[in-house]
């Protein structure tokens, strides 16, 4: 087995470009993988995470994690999970789980993920696996590349109830404005003042932008409920339909930032 | 089943009566596999705060211990703001005992601070558990996706106990999967599945489909006889055949093979397999 590994190594070196090296991972380094980890998806988690995930898997060998390095620094990094599926009145199948994979922000677009994806399929392959499994986020760039690369959707349910809608919907707002460049310069300096709807009570004036939103609505922001386009599509028709209200008072800065908006809109279309 | 009671899980104690719960629940379900390693692992779960509940059955036949019933790892997260309860894995005898587990799930969340709670469950008890009137709603922005890596090991499976069928094809039958043969035949009361090499004519017929294809079939997304007429598989006599009423009738049979390469529906997955 170890033969095979060894030619598995071999083979995807020669294919990956020559400023990379593939290699698995190295007593000692755990803690540079998990920087690595957080750097490339912002928040992954902590140095206890890695190891429960891999090192103190039941099943866990050196070889299931692959590093690629240039000048001796981590610049990708891929795991793998083996595990048995019980098929009922059948048996055992033998499957691995593709997992973890991050490639260096600067480093993208040179064929690095692809060499860690072909490294970790050709261990899988020597391991004997009957089914390559993968666990992405819906409509995300890797769910659509595993679409067209012959992977099959496997849904499984998982239900939420929302015990505390005020902070979650606080929280998801955040959320959405940190990750909007357009949205996050529009809402800098301002007074924004997020309301669940409550029945019988008065409209008090306001002082910035106030968005009030009806408690059964809040599972169209938890961003859980649907894909990205049909949470916009239902986020308009809850507007629409008075579910959500977003109410501002004319301050000068505001409607500084609304010229300047429209403007920019109006140069986009005569563009 | 008279009674039962929720208590904190006792450590090596109740490892393998939660062991025993779990081949006796899941034996139904495709589910990957859990022994009292994989187990004990699961309650090893970093996480700052931490509870795994048992459900214990009350009955004097198990003595004053009890058996184990149900089984519940809940951890809490600090992630995008707000914090969220998290039940890991779930497993019960019945949806009484899960509903009891989550109500006690729930309580923990709430003494916690959560601001919201998931919970994966078995497939059939849904509807039973998570109403909306109480509040549940179904929602998970991840999906698995699934391919087949080798046909060999998935032929040698599935076709493990369709020896009845298969021996009506004396010679086996060749399958060209992309660009791999693999030669299925019966031998003695058993069906074997081999890489064909070098001259392979000598199968009753030949079966041809991408991998894609292959997969679809495996996860139940598509039916062999609509993929046939697709022409998405190709099924070809090698041997001549006496009629073309009963070369008709063999190719019925082998898409009736084929259908037996589905994978059984119930699929068990808690969030704790999700690595």
């Amino acid at each position: 087995m170890t033969r095979i590994r060894v030619e598995v190594w071999c083979t995807m070196q020669k294919r990956i470009p020559k400023e990379f090296s593939l290699r698995s991972y190295r007593r000692g380094e755990e803690q540079k993988i998990v920087d690595f980890l957080n750097l490339c998806y912002g928040t992954w988690g902590d140095l206890d995470k890695w190891r429960w995930k891999n090192v103190q898997y039941p099943t866990f060998e050196k070889d299931y994690t692959t590093i690629a390095e240039m000048n001796k620094e981590i610049v990708g990094y891929g795991a793998l999970f083996l595990r048995n599926l019980h098929v009922p009145s059948l048996g055992t199948l033998h499957t691995v789980t593709l997992g973890d994979a991050a490639v260096h922000p600067k480093l993208r677009r040179r064929g690095l993920y692809t060499s860690l994806r072909e490294v970790r399929l050709s261990i899988a392959n020597s391991k004997g696996a009957a089914l390559i499994l993968v666990h992405n986020e819906k409509e995300s760039i890797v769910h659509k590349m595993n679409k067209k690369r012959g992977y099959i959707e496997i849904h499984y349910p998982v239900y939420i109830k929302v015990l505390n809608p005020r902070s979650v919907l606080k929280a998801e707002l955040r959320d959405i404005i940190k990750k909007r460049k357009e949205l996050r310069d529009f809402m800098e300096g301002m007074n924004i003042v997020v309301e669940l709807k409550r029945k019988h009570t008065k409209e008090k004036p306001i002082n910035g932008i106030q968005i009030t939103m009806d408690e059964k609505s809040l599972p169209l922001l938890a961003k859980i409920r649907t894909t990205r386009k049909t949470r916009g599509i239902l986020l308009l028709f809850a507007l629409i339909s008075g579910r959500l209200k977003i109410r501002f008072r004319p301050t000068g800065l505001l409607v500084r930032k609304l010229i300047k908006g429209s403007l920019k809109f109006v140069r986009f279309l005569c563009a | 089943m008279s009674g039962f009671y929720v208590r904190n899980f006792n450590g090596k104690k109740d490892l393998e009566k939660v062991h025993d719960l779990y081949k006796s629940c899941l034996s139904n379900y495709i589910h990957f596999y859990r022994d009292p390693k994989t187990i004990e692992h699961f309650t090893h779960f970093p996480s700052v705060k931490k509870t795994i509940y048992v459900a214990v059955s009350d009955d004097e036949e198990y003595g004053s211990d009890g058996k184990v019933l149900g089984f519940i790892v809940i951890t809490i997260v600090n992630e995008n703001g707000y914090t969220k309860g998290i039940v890991r894995d779930l497993c019960s005898v019945n949806e009484t005992v899960s509903g009891c587990l989550i109500k006690k799930a729930l309580d923990y969340c709430d003494q916690e601070g959560a601001d919201i709670v998931a919970v994966a469950s078995f497939p059939d008890e849904k509807e039973k558990i998570f109403k909306k009137s109480e509040g549940w709603f179904e929602a998970n922005p991840y999906l698995f996706m699934g391919k087949v890596a080798s046909p060999l090991h998935i032929l040698r499976l599935l076709l493990k106990s369709k020896f009845e069928l298969l021996k009506i094809f004396p010679n086996g039958i060749l399958f060209v999967i992309d660009n791999e043969s693999f030669h299925v035949k019966t031998g003695k009361r058993c069906v074997l599945v081999e890489v064909a090499k070098g001259n392979v004519a000598n199968a009753d017929f030949s079966v041809k489909m991408s991998n894609k294809v292959l997969s679809k079939i495996v996860f139940r997304v598509a039916n062999p006889y609509i993929e046939y007429l697709r022409r998405k598989i190709k099924i070809k006599g090698l041997m001549s055949t006496p009629s073309i009423l009963q070369s008709l009738i063999n190719k019925c049979r082998i898409l009736e093979i084929l259908t037996s390469l589905r994978l059984p529906e119930m699929l068990y997955l808690a969030i704790i397999d999700v690595l």
